[in-house]
């Protein structure tokens, strides 16, 4: 008891403090959806164009969306532990389990100029992150509305949006834009647990059948535990 | 009928049915509370036998671990499916056993005559958390890795002979490929036949003693003209059918989470134990498996490491 | 015992509908026990990954000369590719009398290679590697007088003693029972040579 009562106060208080990765902002809710098959493979035509070329997806290695867009083992890059400074870039196969759509989603699109940074940009949900903006010509320039000291105040309470001010314009409007990264993100959310389509459809089959068989087991036990109760009232009468 | 007879006089399975099921009185007063001793025993039959399936397709070493559970949920049919029924299983296994245990509390089902059926539970509660603690660390993530070492610290804690029996149980320096493949080794083949060898006491036990009830009567000591207790209710069929009412219940609860939420938002498999392990990068936040984290708050709340332990082991 | 006991006490005890639920219930859980089965057992069968490498491989035939024999890996199994000289496949008759399917009577090998050379083409001959008998790997020994007074050049299969002649035809009086066995194959063109399927 003293255990339960105990994980119940702790799994609710739990919080995730991230000491080396710093968020500034809220993130944004992704309006992903992984049933649709067509922006699914969009976002893998994109993660092909943009992504492949420093990072893996190791995991998908039959997958048919992935072999359709042309994301195949052969094509992926290996990195050893050394590269890019001790940095190398990661395998996105997990990165959604790991991280989430949000934030991904979030992410990709708060970059922002920043001379100090050693790649000339920086990001609001991951401060100080070793990946250089990919997206400077489709989005477009971002720069910082308040002073980089201010971050630390406002960390949480803000949208990347209500910080960042479009500088120059890139190739896309922005809600072109949005719905291209989007893509992206469903994608790499299919590919972080592509059973999720099968086991919904599985799913639904599995636990209505249960409910069948929980309902006749109730009838039926309810019909033997009568002989019970009617054994009792009897001992009761005499 | 003969053939029954043929059997039975050679390898009494029909009387052994009989006498502890037909012939195996329980208090007809039980509650729903008496329903996750049955329920425990199906969570380990699942394990057992999701184990034994993804045991095809794991391999134990530092290098492949992780890939190997990743190939088999993409690649091997229906091997998402295993995987997350194990995992789930896990958790809900542990789910049974708090609430079997807060009845045996409850009902006070420690006390005179049930005192080593109650002694056998916490062994069997000891041995599931090693089994679940053994198996967590076989995926090789970062949070299997990281626990891992964490309560291996916790062993190194105990004075004078802390070290070294750390080092004896990780086999290394520190927590590395040796460590995983006698964790695979417990995990798979020491741990569940101690297991089921103490489940198997621990119904001899019961089936000595007889169920507790709510009321606290015992039926033994009111028996009628027949022999038989008069406020028993024969097991079979009448505890079986509620069981299996039980069971279908439960399994509903079960199947809802595998299909639609297996992870359990990060409480059944953790967001961090989806990178594989790198001993150069401590994730920002450590934190054990929902069913251990009481112990391991109590051992945080100590500052003296010693201390903690000891606080751990006694509460 | 007990049911029926309280059952002839108790007349409104509705026997039929228990016996109907208890009828239903064993039918339903019968099911539900099959469906569990259904993941369990498909976990048995290859993966795709196996799946994919049971595709049809390719191989380029220019490389190979007369007299060459070359080994390639298909679902696992080795195959082997040789390119028999003129000389060799007129021979092939002649030792008709000391083998045990000539005509290559027993099914092993599709219906196209079920001729004298028993290949499509005389000169390409593909074989699974494997003995019939216990599945060694036979050596490929085409000089003639090679393993004893009458070999006129073949396979020999050093495990148990069997041998075929250059057509991986099985000798009369060795362990293996049958002729070795010819995988589906086709010519996509003259020098490209594809292993694993049948012409479409």
């Amino acid at each position: 008891m003293k255990g339960l009562i105990l994980t119940v106060i702790l799994g609710g208080t739990v919080t995730y403090v991230n000491a080396i990765e710093q968020s500034f902002v809220k993130p944004d809710k992704a309006p992903i959806d992984i049933k649709d098959r067509a922006t699914v493979l969009r976002g893998a035509v994109h993660f092909k164009a943009q992504c492949l070329t420093c990072h893996s997806m190791k995991y998908m290695r039959f997958d048919e969306i992935s072999q359709e867009a042309g994301i195949v083992p052969k094509l992926m890059p290996v990195w050893d532990e050394f590269a890019w400074g001790g940095n190398p870039p990661p395998d996105l196969s997990l990165v959604v389990k790991r991280r989430s759509a949000d934030w991904v989603y979030t992410f990709l699109r708060s970059f922002y100029l920043d001379a100090g940074h050693s790649t000339g940009f920086n990001n609001l949900v991951w401060h100080n992150t070793k990946m250089p903006n990919p997206f400077v010509g489709i989005q477009g320039q971002q720069v910082l509305m308040v002073p980089l000291s201010d971050l630390q105040h406002i960390r949480g309470e803000k949208r990347w949006s209500e910080l960042l001010e479009l500088e120059t314009q890139g190739a896309m409007t922005g809600e072109q834009f949005d719905d291209y990264v989007n893509d992206m993100v469903n994608y790499l959310a299919y590919a972080s647990d592509p059973s999720s389509l099968e086991r919904e459809k599985i799913g639904s089959w599995v636990i209505g059948y249960m409910v069948v068989l929980f309902i006749v087991l109730l009838a039926l036990s309810l019909s033997y535990w009568d002989d019970i109760k009617r054994k009792h009232y009897q001992s009761s009468d005499k | 009928m003969s053939f029954n007879q043929w059997i039975n006089s050679r390898l009494p399975i029909s009387d052994f049915f009989d006498q502890h099921l037909r012939q195996y009185y329980a208090p007809k007063n039980l509650n729903f509370w008496y329903f996750f001793g049955s329920l425990a025993i199906l969570c380990l039959s699942i394990q057992i036998i999701s184990g034994i399936w993804l045991l095809m397709y794991y391999e134990p070493t530092a290098k492949t671990a992780f890939d190997s559970i990743e190939f088999m949920m993409r690649e091997v049919p229906y091997g998402w499916l295993l995987r997350y029924v194990h995992a789930v299983g896990a958790s809900s296994f542990f789910v049974i056993l708090y609430f079997h245990l807060y009845r045996a509390l409850m009902y006070g089902s420690y006390q005179r005559p049930r005192e080593l059926l109650w002694l056998s539970g916490v062994l069997l509660l000891i041995l599931a958390m090693a089994e679940a603690y053994t198996g967590y660390v076989l995926p090789w993530g970062q949070m299997s890795y990281w626990a891992a070492k964490v309560i291996m610290n916790i062993f190194g804690a105990i004075p004078f002979i802390g070290e070294p029996i750390m080092h004896l149980i990780q086999g290394d320096y520190v927590v590395s490929e040796v460590t995983l493949q006698r964790f695979f080794a417990f995990h798979v083949v020491a741990f569940p036949m101690i297991l089921l060898a103490m489940v198997f006491l621990h119904l001899v036990a019961l089936h000595t003693v007889g169920s507790n009830n709510p009321d606290g009567i015992e039926i033994k000591d009111n028996k009628g003209a027949d022999g038989i207790p008069k406020d028993g209710v024969p097991f079979h069929p009448y505890f079986t059918i509620k069981d299996l009412v039980a069971a279908a219940a439960f399994l509903i609860i079960f199947f809802t989470i595998v299909f639609y939420n297996p992870t359990m938002d990060g409480l059944f498999l953790e967001k961090e134990n989806f990178i594989p392990a790198n001993p150069l990068v401590t994730p920002p936040e450590i934190k054990p498996s929902w069913y251990l984290a009481p112990y391991y708050a109590i051992l945080r709340a100590v500052p003296n490491q010693l201390l903690g332990a000891l606080a751990m082991i006694s509460g | 015992m007990l049911i029926l006991r309280m059952a002839m006490g108790n007349e409104s005890v509705d026997l039929k509908k228990r016996a109907f639920l208890t009828r239903t219930s064993q039918a339903l859980g019968a099911i539900a026990v099959c469906g569990a089965a259904i993941p369990l057992v498909q976990y048995l069968k290859p993966g795709r990954e196996a799946a994919m490498s049971s595709l049809p491989v390719e191989f380029d035939l220019s490389g190979l000369k007369p007299g060459d024999q070359r080994t390639v890996l298909w679902r696992g199994k080795p195959i082997w590719v040789i390119r028999r000289t003129m000389e060799q496949v007129t021979a092939l008759n002649k030792i008709n009398p000391n083998l045990s399917d000539p005509n290559s009577q027993i099914e092993q090998q599709p219906e196209y290679a079920k001729n004298p050379y028993r290949s499509l083409r005389p000169d390409i001959l593909v074989l699974v590697g494997l003995c019939t008998h216990l599945g060694c790997a036979p050596t490929f020994r085409p000089e003639p007088k090679a393993i004893d007074e009458d070999w006129d050049g073949g396979f020999f299969c050093s495990c148990h003693g069997s041998k075929f002649d250059l057509a991986g035809r099985v000798y009369k009086g060795v362990p293996a029972p049958t002729n070795l066995e010819v995988p589906p194959y086709y010519f996509k063109n003259d020098q490209l040579l594809v292993i694993g399927a049948h012409e479409a």
